[in-house]
């Protein structure tokens, strides 16, 4: 009894008041390194094109498609997370904000001016009616207008694995990722849109937007005054 | 006098609290990372056998009862399902828990119903599939006091300590009592220990018994309840309980108890299920459900009738709940991941982005592509036709080993991989490490550089000897797998039949540098060596990086990264990292639609043609066979319906055994696509592609249909070809 008289006295002269805080269970991940994940993958098509010489070049011409421009490596590119030493934007919904959206286009000149991405218009997608690809077209259009574009990336690919070959659902995760400043990759979504809708102008157009507006994004002002003209083709 | 032993004991009160704060405070839960499969996801229209569902559920841990009422239990009735699903917190969204109704036909989901109305699109809660472990095998599943239910809190304070929200951590009172309970029944019936006894003794304490153990634990108890609130220490302590031990698994606190017992979260737990889980707290061995059902069940009931007893429930609740049988799961769960070698590929691949301590302890969960039908049909595939391929040959039982690897084309989303015949082994993974000479699974890269020069895949290759003098002075002189030559040929038929002189000279006229480059361009991490034999593969790949190249070539010329992860979150759902849908175009559309009428005709009439039973046309499967030198490795790399799969059969020490890839690989990879659900879909026809009836006169011709020796064959539309009826 003597002990507990003294324990407690001891204890309530040290502690005497203080507020404490509960335990913390949450952890902390770091990822001060994220974005190098994709450093140490092969570099891809065009890096090597000493190597494969100049007639690969009119292989792509004849095919009508451009060369595959040069860019880093894609590889399973990590998305940026939320902790850490550098900390990325979150965006109000607590989902990581996918890089910065410097790409903002407004205000920007010439080629990016006048370009249709900032306000594509919201065709319907599923020319085949899927309510399921209609649904969640719908999910992601709610997020791109709160400009959560993490989500709407992650609607449109839970769309595309409903109708994997839908070349819309494509061109729509080509202009998220332009809006997300990815350019390189909205430019290479967008070419795959095209190569799953081989006679659609309309779709084709859009598409060349994209890729004018990625490579305007990119400083390549001559890619993207070439894009332009395509995307205006007749 | 009295002054020294107080601050004696002052002093020595101050040091153990610095050690309380520390561990308290400083607790980090050793907390595994939790993988998941892909969710399933079902909307009208999608392909889907109600068998496969109910294996779905099953694996998800839904129990099948006639009345669905609690999340996570579901009834079926033929092509119809009842499924009250669970609430589930993924990356981008809350599933809420809702009943929903799911009505098949014809192997497609008809229609899904949530009271009434048409839902587009549900996803289930995904299957657990591994964990990542701490280094000392402790888990536990975080429960918020908020979320546990009443009863068992209530439950839990009632019997272990029922005076817990009146002391002051420690309870004489309590000592008292339960050592005159304790006699009165002959038995420990409860223990003098309170709840924040128990808690410094697990946190901060050895577990052996001496006085001056009990008297650190007492004055720990103190300070912990001087520090911390009730709420507080009762959440540690529903966490930090040890319930059970499965092999090197110590199973720790309420939320991961009663998945491990019951098969449930804690908040769907009864009654009867919950008394039997503060029943395990007093002494997980002794009232083992498993071992000791009948030790078990008494224990649960006398847990039962304190409760009644303290007012936490009523007699008839009690008496009822003391009527169910214990209700635990048939067997023991298993901790271990069923497939292991997934497992480590996720892990591979999330090392570069996290240090192995967090994944171990911070609680993650990954949210991965595994789909568990694709997993485990190779599983069994590959664990079938080894088992056959040696009854065959007359090898031992148990020599030939094998991998296998299937990936979305359009996405490069890893569905399965095997890295073992014993799907379930730990150890060597094959599909990511067994890096082997690919063989003539080289040749459509060979045959693609040709196309992407020029050539027509209907152009004249001749398949007869060659010989070049390399750099080092030696000569290279390949040979035919039959050793025979069989002159002019038309390109696809050579790639089809797979004759190495044919391709040797293609591509030596194309130039092996290219072909390197088109290697690496498709996925192989370079540099490829350019010497003139890897145009018959001497190249040595994983089933994984051929996937890669393999992938490219199934999904038109864009090549998607092979990712098994899709998103990360923190333990309670909060997004950390997103592995999003990427592509790269790395080769023309066109050459590989074209180059893709070659890998089918591979099926078709060449090397592969014995699976052509087993295959539809309508899958439009195409595919390279591969081997190599003394039929060391046999290997079959191809895609059909959206999968892309490789599978390698061999021996782990190499030896020369005659397998060849249109045997053992073939076999096991045409089982497995046989098995997936795939759509019939030819493959779009690029714009400047047409397909035209081909003869063949030296040169190819085109001609009509009906023409005699004349094939269908697509071509890129700056093919110049005569015409020339017959």
């Amino acid at each position: 009894m003597l002990m507990r008289v003294v324990v407690a006295a001891g204890a309530a002269a040290l502690l005497g008041g203080c507020v404490t805080a509960p335990p913390s269970v949450l952890p902390t991940v770091r990822d001060g390194s994220l974005p190098e994940a994709a450093g140490s993958t092969p570099e891809p098509a065009a890096v090597r094109s000493e190597r494969t010489g100049p007639r690969v070049e009119t292989a792509y011409a004849r095919a009508g498609i451009p060369r595959p421009r040069p860019a880093e490596a894609p590889s399973a590119r990590l998305e940026k997370g939320v902790t850490g030493a550098a900390p990325a934007p979150r965006a109000e919904d607590g989902m990581p904000k996918e890089s910065s959206t410097r790409a903002g286009v407004k205000g920007k000149t010439t080629p990016g001016e006048g370009l249709a991405v900032a306000g594509l218009p919201e065709e319907e997608a599923t020319r085949e009616g899927n309510s399921a690809v209609a649904a969640l077209l719908e999910s992601a259009r709610a997020a791109e207008r709160a400009r959560q574009y993490g989500r709407a990336a992650a609607a449109l690919e839970r769309a595309l694995k409903v109708e994997p070959r839908n070349p819309r659902l494509w061109h729509r995760l080509a202009a998220v990722r332009y809006r997300q400043g990815r350019h390189r990759e909205a430019e290479a979504l967008a070419r795959r849109s095209m190569s799953l809708s081989p006679a659609d102008a309309m779709l084709d157009s859009r598409n060349w937007r994209v890729i004018a507006a990625a490579r305007h994004g990119q400083g390549d002002e001559e890619g993207a005054r070439e894009a332009l003209r395509r995307a205006n083709a007749p | 006098m009295v002054v020294i032993v107080l601050v004696f004991a002052g002093g020595y009160a101050a040091w153990l609290d610095i050690r309380v704060r520390a561990e308290f405070e400083g607790k980090r839960w050793a907390l595994p990372a939790r993988v998941y499969a892909r969710p399933v996801e079902l909307w009208p229209g999608a392909r889907l056998d109600p068998d496969a569902l109910e294996d779905e559920l099953r694996r998800a841990g839904y129990h099948h009862v006639d009345h669905p009422g609690r999340p996570g239990s579901y009834r079926r009735a033929g092509d119809r399902f009842v499924i009250e699903t669970r609430e589930f917190r993924f990356w981008d969204a809350m599933e809420p828990a809702r009943r929903i109704e799911v009505e098949f036909d014809a192997g497609v989901v008809h229609g899904i119903d949530a009271s009434g109305n048409d839902v587009p699109i549900v996803r289930l809660d995904p299957p657990l599939i591994g964990r990542i472990y701490p280094h000392h095998h402790e888990d536990r599943v975080m429960v918020r006091l908020h979320e546990a239910p009443p009863v068992l809190v209530a439950g839990l304070v009632a019997v272990e300590d029922h005076r817990f929200f009146d002391h002051y951590g420690i309870s004489p009172i309590s000592i008292a009592r339960a050592a005159w309970a304790n006699v009165r029944a002959a038995a420990v019936v409860q223990g003098g220990s309170t709840l924040t006894q128990q808690l410094a003794k697990n946190l901060f304490l050895s577990p052996e018994r001496t006085l001056a153990r009990k008297a650190n634990e007492a004055v720990m108890a103190v300070l912990l309840d001087a520090r911390y609130t009730k709420e507080e220490l009762l959440e540690v302590y529903l966490n930090e309980v040890y319930l059970g031990q499965e092999g090197r698994r110590a199973i720790h606190g309420f939320g991961l108890a009663s998945w491990f017992y019951f098969g449930r979260r804690v908040d769907e737990l009864e009654l009867a299920e919950a008394a039997l889980l503060i029943g395990l707290a007093r002494g997980a061995s002794a009232y083992n459900p498993w071992r000791q059902p009948e030790r078990a069940r008494r224990r649960r009931d006398l847990v039962l009738d304190v409760m009644a007893a303290r007012g936490v429930v009523g007699r008839p609740e009690a008496a009822a709940a003391k009527a169910r049988p214990l209700g635990v799961r048939s067997e023991v769960p298993r901790g271990a991941s069923p497939h292991p070698a997934f497992v480590d590929l996720v892990r591979r691949q999330l090392s570069r982005d996290y240090r192995d301590g967090d994944l171990r302890t911070e609680g993650l969960r990954i949210f991965t592509a595994l789909d568990p039908f694709v997993q485990s049909a190779a599983e069994r595939m590959l664990a079938r036709e080894l088992a056959a391929a040696e009854r065959r040959r007359g090898l031992p039982a148990g020599s030939l080993q094998g991998a296998v690897l299937v990936a979305r084309s359009e996405s490069g989303e890893v569905l399965a991989v095997v890295g073992d015949r014993r799907a379930r082994a730990h150890g060597f993974n094959r599909a990511l490490d067994a890096k082997r000479p690919i063989g003539s699974l080289v040749k459509p890269a060979v045959y693609l550089a040709a196309l992407e020069r020029g050539h027509s895949i209907a152009d004249r290759v001749e398949d007869e000897p060659v010989e070049v003098r390399l750099d080092d002075g030696r000569r290279w002189a390949p040979r035919n797998y039959d050793g025979e030559h069989l002159g002019a040929m038309p390109l696809y038929r050579a790639l089809a039949l797979s004759r190495n002189t044919a391709a040797a000279r293609l591509g030596l006229a194309v130039g092996v540098p290219r072909v390197a480059g088109v290697l690496e361009r498709l996925g192989v991490a370079g540099p490829v060596p350019s010497s003139p034999s890897l145009l018959l593969g001497s190249v040595d790949l994983s089933p994984f990086e051929v996937a890669q190249v393999y992938q490219a070539l199934a999904n038109e010329g864009f090549r998607a990264p092979l990712r098994a992860i899709h998103e990360v979150t923190g333990p309670e759902g909060r997004p950390l990292a997103r592995y999003g849908l990427a592509v790269e175009q790395v080769a023309d559309p066109a050459a590989v639609y074209v180059l893709r009428a070659g890998l089918e005709a591979v099926l078709r009439e060449g090397t592969g043609r014995s699976a052509r039973e087993s295959l539809s046309a309508a899958l439009h499967a195409a595919g390279k066979t591969g081997t190599t030198n003394g039929g060391r490795d046999s290997w079959f790399a191809g895609f059909a319906g959206g999968y892309v799969a490789v599978v390698w059969v061999g021996f782990d020490d190499n030896r020369a055994a005659g397998l060849s890839g249109s045997g053992q690989a073939l076999r096991v990879w045409a089982g497995l696509v046989s098995r997936l659900p795939v759509p019939a879909a030819a493959p779009a026809v690029p714009e400047e592609v047409e397909w035209h009836w081909t003869g063949f006169d030296g040169e190819p011709f085109r001609t009509d249909l009906g023409c005699p020796g004349a094939v269908r064959l697509p071509f890129r539309g700056s093919a110049r070809l005569e015409y020339r009826p017959c």
